[in-house]
């Protein structure tokens, strides 16, 4: 199989027509042996799934850590969920790669209380960069606010947000992928944002 | 209430990304209009749509993910748990490979996407063999939410399994 060079694009638009071979397809040749098939999916998918993980992630490498993670996941679980899985409808590869992703990104916040922790000390920061340091840590403070509230959604919901907010799907796509009408995934979205902003309150409204 | 209140963040969140269309935006506006309490609400959901936003993806991130090579796939692994190379091995190689059509490097100055803290970030995530991962991923079954929340593939596949993309045909 040829690296075909499809020019990457913006996560956002990873849903256009359909594609040749197909994700199902490429599976289906990843368990008939053809490595090459894997390579492929993931030079599909790889910058969306970063987009869905890298909240969770304190720095480049551990972004590319837990895509990784989701993929290594995706596919160990191939013996047994993708016999069962539809593989002839186009895109059920996707969405179980999709929902693996985000909550890999979930679990690794769970294992990670590491990240919750971190001492302003440990954050090594090179002089030449010394100089945003304030807006960096209140960055830094507010993306760990943003993790622990969304801690507390329903799985539902932090899947919604997670494809909406940081993979930036449209809601139609967004349904697809959880197996939900797109008006369903709008009011799960709905109640995931008033959650967030009840416990995020007065952090965001400054 | 009508189903827009109930909808109120999803459409705030089309617009801000552009993807309402005129009628939708007019649509949004008279119901903003004629509904105090989603008027009541509208600020305090918008400020919470624009906090939560990450910054775009940063060419750091771009190199690291194409440094790790993750698409030379799962096989090494299963074998030696060492599929993730060292990282200085993995710069040089990644630096021929690296065929990266980057979002324009416009992008924000105002500060790189991860913090800095580099060092022990993965020490306790090295890879684990296939099957070490299997009975990692699918111990038994178990529920949504366990006492740690922990969310389990295992209820993906179910899930996924109610949504029809298994056998079920459900659509
Ligand atoms: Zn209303």
């Amino acid at each position: 199989m040829t690296q075909s060079e499809r020019p990457r694009r913006a996560p956002q638009l990873t849903l256009v027509g359909p594609r040749t071979p197909s994700d199902e397809a490429l599976v289906r040749a990843h368990l008939d042996g053809d490595r090459a098939a894997f390579g492929a999916l993931v030079q599909r998918h790889q910058r969306l799934v970063l987009a869905l993980v890298r909240r969770y992630a304190r720095t480049p490498d551990e972004s590319a850590d837990l895509v990784q993670q989701s993929f290594l996941r995706a596919f160990a679980a191939a013996g047994r969920v993708f016999p069962r899985m539809r593989l002839s409808e186009e895109g059920a590869f996707r969405a179980w790669l999709l929902r693996v992703a985000v909550n890999v990104g979930k679990n690794h916040a769970r294992d990670g209380r590491r990240w919750r922790l971190e001492p302003v000390e440990a954050l090594d920061l090179p002089a030449a960069e010394s100089a945003g340091v304030t807006e960096r840590l209140e960055a830094e403070q507010r993306r760990r606010l943003v993790r622990a509230a969304l801690d507390a959604l329903t799985r539902r919901q932090r899947e919604v947000f997670a494809l909406r907010v940081d993979g930036e799907l449209p809601f139609a796509d967004v349904a697809r992928v959880l197996g939900i009408t797109e008006n369903n995934a709008k009011v799960h979205f709905h109640h995931a944002v008033r959650r967030l902003r009840e416990r995020l309150g007065r952090e965001v409204e400054e | 209430m009508s189903t827009d209140c109930e909808r109120l963040a999803a459409l705030f969140s089309e617009r801000r990304r552009g993807e309402l269309s005129s009628e939708d935006a007019r649509a949004l506006d008279a119901h903003l209009a004629g509904c105090p309490r989603c008027r009541e609400e509208a600020a305090g959901l918008q400020s919470v749509l624009a906090a939560v936003e990450l910054p775009p993806v940063s060419i750091q991130e771009l190199e690291a993910l194409q440094s790790r090579r993750i698409g030379e796939g799962p096989r090494p692994v299963a074998r030696s748990g060492a599929w993730k190379l060292p990282a200085v091995l993995m710069a040089a190689a990644a630096a021929a490979v690296l065929t990266v059509s980057v979002r324009p490097a416009s992008r924000h100055q105002a500060g790189p996407v991860a913090p800095l803290e580099t060092a022990a970030a993965s020490a306790g995530d090295e890879l684990l063999p296939e099957d070490a991962y299997s009975q990692e991923l699918f111990p038994e079954m178990t529920s949504d939410t366990g006492d740690d929340g922990q969310v389990s593939l295992e209820d993906d596949a179910l899930s996924l399994e109610g949504s029809g993309l298994f056998g079920n045909l459900d659509g």
